[in-house]
């Protein structure tokens, strides 16, 4: 990249965007794959930013990572051009498809549940990993992304073909189906706990047994291998901050913060999947620039998520009198906790 | 009347578990619910949120392991702030799990009894004592010579505490503790040191639960 002027600058936007077309880099995997200096890979970077080619979506002072604009992957994971083309692919086809099939416009939800059934079926190098509602393809469906065809273009359209009639296009039935099809425990547990949730604020206390119910059973549903332990302990306190509520009798006037708690945490429990799952599609080159761009995003919502379980503690009213439960299994319970009290 | 307590008088107090410590404490607080209880905050700011969050632990362990037998309790990151006591707690909790079919129901069951027990000691604190001697305010020399006799920080800054509110003003320990409370303990812990007899001349009475 030796030379003059504003073709050189050109030059350099120009492989600088080809080079990112890959996936997010650091200004140090700039310098390092076009040949230039740190300095100069930071200026141009900088410059591209300015003019909107570029976004900085990793600043902190070990490092400095950008991602091209029009860069449709999820949370700007780094996936390879083909990775994301074929995505992209898969979605326009998919797209013409639903049109000569139907004459319904064909919803973003449904879009995306086709795309994970052919992409499951082809087993082609598209990433399917769990997110927000379900299963997806972690890419934006843009225009703007160019892309080639396929090599294995053909067996992706007989599938998209195979795959649209068993999808009816109605939102909810959409996300349904893919929970039971794909075995996806928690999420329908999730669904279980919205909707008592939901229905709690009509119904009042009467319906405080569902929503226990349904808490303990998306409990049962969370996973508690060791590398989710920090998801099973926000869920858990998430829980016992709702328990304590309803102890109180502080619950029901109290639910729009539960629900806004509950969303935040599921968010959180949600990107935690995405990101444990989309790894194994992340070249070994790309491994540093995924681990900081998958803690810049983590970091923050779990702060977020934690702030919002303790402000649910500091709802709990303590003048409310708190009657036990005296059936012979909550006292034996109890008992068991007291013990050995007085060695304490 | 003032009383003293020790941490196991505010746990068996809000446990009501038809235990014996139970039935008692309940019965001594009823009898006594004129007097003043004393608690210090030692046992309310560090004692007793470290006893409750070993109580979620030994929750989230049962939990665990309901949801997968293989689990072996306490083998958790968290898990390992348990005592031995408290993973046969977890054990007992666990063995009564596989005796009931929902366990969904069962799981709701011991996270509202761990947390009904939190909020009723919470109440108990704020609704029924009165905080005395801050944890920085706790006699470091009076605390070592208690400690070096039993062998338990713990209990030595509990009952430094005691014993300095006690030459505040007058108050009785309450405690089930017969084998670290005693007067002779506390006799011993201070006349070993001649400064300590001087500053504390006056050492509380202890009573017992039974």
């Amino acid at each position: 990249m030796k030379g003059d002027g504003k073709t050189e600058g050109n030059e350099l936007s120009e492989a600088t965007s080809n080079f990112l077309l890959d996936g997010p880099a650091s200004i140090n995997d700039v310098c390092k794959k076009l040949d230039i200096s740190w300095a100069t890979a930071k200026a141009a970077l900088e410059e591209m930013t300015v003019k909107g080619i570029v976004k900085e979506i990793v600043s902190n002072p070990k490092i400095r990572i950008f991602k091209l604009s029009i860069d449709p992957a999820f949370y700007g994971v780094p996936l390879t051009r083909e990775q994301k083309g074929q995505a992209l692919f898969l979605f326009q086809n998919i797209r013409q498809e639903w049109h000569k099939q139907s004459d319904k416009p064909l919803l973003s939800t449904t879009l995306q549940k086709i795309a994970v059934d052919v992409a499951i079926e082809c087993k082609c190098d598209i990433p399917v990993v769990t997110f927000h509602y379900g299963m997806v393809v972690p890419v934006v469906d843009t225009s703007f992304f160019e892309y080639k065809t396929p090599v294995n273009s053909s067996q992706i359209l007989q599938s998209i073909k195979n795959v649209i009639p068993s999808h009816n296009n109605r939102c909810k039935d959409e996300i349904d189906s893919q929970y039971t099809k794909y075995k996806m425990f928690l999420f329908q547990s999730k669904e279980g706990l919205k909707e008592a949730l939901n229905n709690q604020k009509k119904e009042k206390d009467p319906s405080l047994e569902k929503v226990q119910s349904a808490l303990s059973d998306f409990l049962i549903k969370c996973p508690t291998d060791n590398k989710s332990y920090e998801l099973f302990d926000l869920c858990y306190n998430f829980s016992s901050k709702i328990n304590g509520l309803i102890l109180t009798k502080g619950f029901s006037s109290n639910i729009e913060e539960v629900k806004e708690a509950f969303d935040i945490l599921w968010d959180l429990i949600t990107t935690n999947f995405f990101f444990k799952e989309i790894e194994k599609y992340v070249g070994p080159d790309k491994k540093e620039v995924f681990e900081y761009i998958k803690s810049s995003q983590i970091l923050a919502k779990k702060a977020n998520v934690e702030e919002r379980i303790n402000y649910l503690g500091s709802l709990i009213n303590l003048s409310e009198e708190i009657k036990l439960p005296m059936d012979e299994e909550s006292i034996a319970i109890r008992r068991i906790l007291a013990e050995g009290a007085e060695e304490e | 009347m003032n009383w003293f307590l020790d941490m196991c008088i505010l746990i068996f107090y809000s446990s009501e578990d038809k235990s014996l410590f139970s039935v008692k404490t309940i019965e001594f607080i009823s009898k006594h619910q004129n007097d003043k209880f004393l608690v210090c905050y030692y046992i309310s700011e560090e004692n007793l949120p470290k006893w409750i969050k070993r109580q979620q632990i030994i929750i989230k362990e049962v939990i665990k392991k309901i949801i997968d037998s293989s689990y072996k309790i306490g083998d958790s990151e968290e898990g390992s702030f348990l005592y031995p006591k408290d993973k046969q707690k977890a054990e007992k909790l666990f063995i009564q799990s596989s005796l009931i079919d929902n366990k969904g129901l069962f799981i709701n069951k011991i996270q509202m009894s761990q947390k009904e027990q939190e909020l009723r000691i919470m109440q108990f604190i704020e609704q029924k004592t009165k905080k005395v001697i801050p944890i920085s305010e706790i006699d470091p020399d009076l605390k070592s010579n208690i400690a070096m006799l039993l062998k338990n920080h713990s209990d030595a800054k509990t009952l430094a505490s005691g014993i300095q509110q006690h030459n505040k003003e007058h108050l009785t320990m309450l405690t089930n503790d017969k084998k670290d409370w005693t007067k002779q303990n506390i006799e011993l812990a201070i006349n070993e040191n001649s400064k300590l007899a001087e500053k504390y001349p006056e050492i509380p009475e202890i009573k017992y639960l039974f």
